[in-house]
């Protein structure tokens, strides 16, 4: 790891979390996810991803995706949501929100059904909080997203989005199936600051009057 | 990172293409996972064996010797499996409804 001396970070110093690994991966529509970098982290198979179209009794489907702690630890609680998300986006640290894209196959949102059952109705929560019923089309993808604050983002932790399915008709039969191909989650974080000095350096070698402008260019991340 | 104006005109897209899919019966557009086509929307008599059963789900072991899943509107038992079964069938959203079930003991 790199040896962080941003000092003028309000969080003290800021590291790149480990990215998870692409190996393994598998795309089933035709949207292909974005790239892994900081601030976006994909997971494109394990459970609850490329199911097939799977009915209420095959799910929930439950999708984990582990965000790394990229702000300082003492900034993340112990549940992984940050203590003090305002103050983080208040200094630039983060984007306010984040976007969590995910396809969705064979959503009948709007089906008619005659009156016989009802259209489908998939719920999707995110960390435990509903967030919406899916709308799509039937028997195709649909690149489909939320945006949640960024204080319901877990860090260092696994988060999970749930698709409970077909919640119209429970008791009545199992009329809908639909499945995701891949969970990516997405936001803005600013880039760690590294000054690395020569071997001639004193404990005042970032000074204004050592290094006219250096930290004035950090000024922007620096609590107000 | 898609912009919150992008998301939100491609969400109001999807909605609006899926409004016009599904003005159309569902029976019409209707699909098993497997991707073969629903067939149209008749009854059709099915008689075979309970080989699998989830939630509101039977697997079924047909007389001509293939194997298909349905739902019903039953809360069905685990011991079902290698029960026999008659019902009605029809195509109903992404799976066939099995109505009028009977099943006779292994």
């Amino acid at each position: 790891m790199l040896k962080c001396i941003a000092k003028g970070l309000p969080l003290g110093c800021v590291f790149l979390g480990a990215l998870s690994s692409a190996v393994g991966a598998q795309t089933s529509s035709q949207f292909e996810p974005p790239v892994e970098t900081l601030g976006t982290y994909v997971l494109n198979s394990g459970p609850g991803l490329d199911t097939g179209c799977t009915f209420r009794s095959g799910g929930p489907l439950i999708v984990q995706i582990p965000v790394p702690a990229i702000v300082n630890p003492m900034e993340i609680g112990a549940d992984g949501f940050l203590i003090n998300p305002q103050k983080l986006i208040d200094n630039k640290v983060v984007s306010s929100e984040a976007i969590i894209g995910f396809p969705v196959f064979d959503i009948d949102s709007g089906a008619n059904t005659g009156g016989q059952f009802a259209p489908e109705i998939d719920n999707v929560s995110f960390n435990g909080t509903f967030k919406k019923v899916l709308m799509g089309i039937n028997n195709q993808w649909t690149d489909d997203a939320i945006i949640v604050p960024i204080g319901e983002i877990k860090f260092g932790a696994d988060n999970e989005l749930r698709v409970d399915i077909d919640q119209g008709n429970i008791g009545a039969g199992e009329f809908w199936c639909m499945a995701i191909d891949w969970v990516a989650i997405e936001f803005k974080v600013a880039a760690p600051f590294v000054l690395a000095h020569g071997i001639d350096a004193q404990a005042n070698t970032w000074d204004e009057s050592s290094a006219p402008g250096v930290l004035s260019a950090l000024r922007p991340v620096r609590p107000g | 990172m898609m912009s919150k104006s992008t998301l939100r005109l491609a969400a109001a897209t999807a909605a609006l293409i899926g409004a016009i899919g599904n003005m159309f019966p569902v029976s019409a557009i209707s699909q098993e996972p497997g991707g073969v086509p629903a067939e149209p929307e008749t009854a059709v008599p099915v008689e075979g064996i309970v080989t699998e059963v989830i939630g509101q789900r039977l697997k079924l072991q047909l007389m001509d010797g293939s194997a298909a899943w349905f739902t019903t509107t039953l809360a069905l038992t685990p011991d079902l499996v290698g029960q026999g079964i008659s019902a009605t069938s029809l195509p109903a959203g992404d799976t066939k409804l099995l109505t009028d079930v009977q099943f006779s003991p292994k």
